[in-house]
């Protein structure tokens, strides 16, 4: 009884420890986080290209056309924001990041743990820098960080509240 | 002799104004230009920067760009403008659609016509154009009185 009530605080803080990570279950289209509630596209490099912000052909009017299809049968994905993004590629790194080892970056263990294409690039988010910037994360590194609008990044639409 | 001077140079500077004058006019439409340009927003949403310009007073006087608008049919932009005679009689005039691209070159410079159009007293009426490619971001729909 007495071990049973030791490892009571230990299994308590366990649980804690994995609430904060993603728990991710995947199905075929879609990967939803357990924990936080969102839902992740699965194909983590769905235009099959990279698009540009501002201009013709952008991720604005992707997103639009996404959720005109009803993809996955939803119609509210969206573009990340860059603390969800950042909980992602953080819980990537989690998994045993080295930066000699290529296949511990972000996007190799993404690929492992179940996502499909995820890109060796910078992906987009919806959280603005500056007049003509917007925060993206890199994939091979974790790095977030802000580039320009008109370069163009690989897409990976999410959807739901991430308020859990 | 120095008055004779006096009286060549107020000649040649009347000269130059002239023809200055002459060629600013040349550089634009004596009627009215309304300019519709591809823009995108923050969140990356196309929009239409509009500017409406009235280089004749009579014109100005006579006429009113209601709205200017554009919808995109597939990769090809169509430009829509609305105009309304403020007369309560017949106003005649002539109007045209120039195209360009993102950098400002007109496509197709040249090619297009002036086209007829008559308002009734106080009437409504929309005109439109479409663009000759895709690369078209901008348009502008010169309206002027005829010949």
């Amino acid at each position: 009884m007495k071990k049973l009530l030791l490892l009571l605080p230990i299994a308590l803080l366990v649980v804690a420890c994995s609430a904060a990570k993603p728990n991710f279950a995947f199905l075929e289209k879609t990967a939803v986080d357990q924990n936080t509630g969102l839902t992740w596209a699965r194909n983590a490099n769905m235009p099959g290209r990279q698009l540009i912000w501002r201009g013709d052909d952008n991720v604005y009017e992707y997103m639009k056309r996404l959720n005109e299809t009803n993809y996955a049968g939803y119609a509210d994905w969206r573009v990340p924001t860059k603390e969800e993004i950042a909980k992602l590629v953080e819980y990537a790194k989690s998994m045993g990041y080295d930066e000699k080892k290529m296949d511990t970056w972000p996007y190799q263990k993404l690929r492992q743990l179940g996502f499909i294409d995820v890109r060796d690039y910078d992906y987009w988010t919806s959280t603005r820098k500056s007049p003509t910037e917007m925060w993206t994360a890199d994939m091979t590194s974790g790095r977030i960080a802000p580039k320009p609008e008109n370069k163009p990044y690989c897409l990976w639409p999410v959807r739901g509240s991430s308020s859990r | 002799m120095t008055l004779n001077r006096s009286l060549i140079m107020n000649g040649v500077s009347a000269a130059v104004l002239i023809a200055a004058l002459g060629l600013a006019g040349c550089s634009t439409t004596a009627g009215v230009e309304a300019t519709g340009k591809t823009g995108w927003d923050e969140q990356g949403a196309r929009m239409l920067e509009k500017n409406v310009v009235y280089n004749n007073s009579s014109l100005k006087r006579d006429l009113l760009i209601v709205d200017v608008k554009s919808v995109m049919a597939g990769n090809i932009m169509r430009a829509q403008a609305t105009v309304r005679s403020k007369d309560k009689d017949t106003l005649p005039f002539q109007y045209r659609f120039d195209w360009y691209d993102s950098d400002g070159i007109e496509l197709n410079s040249g090619a297009g016509s002036w086209k007829p159009l008559i308002l009734n007293g106080r009437e409504t009426k929309t005109i439109q154009s479409v663009a000759p490619d895709p690369r078209a971001k901008e348009f502008k729909l010169k309206l002027r009185e005829p010949d």
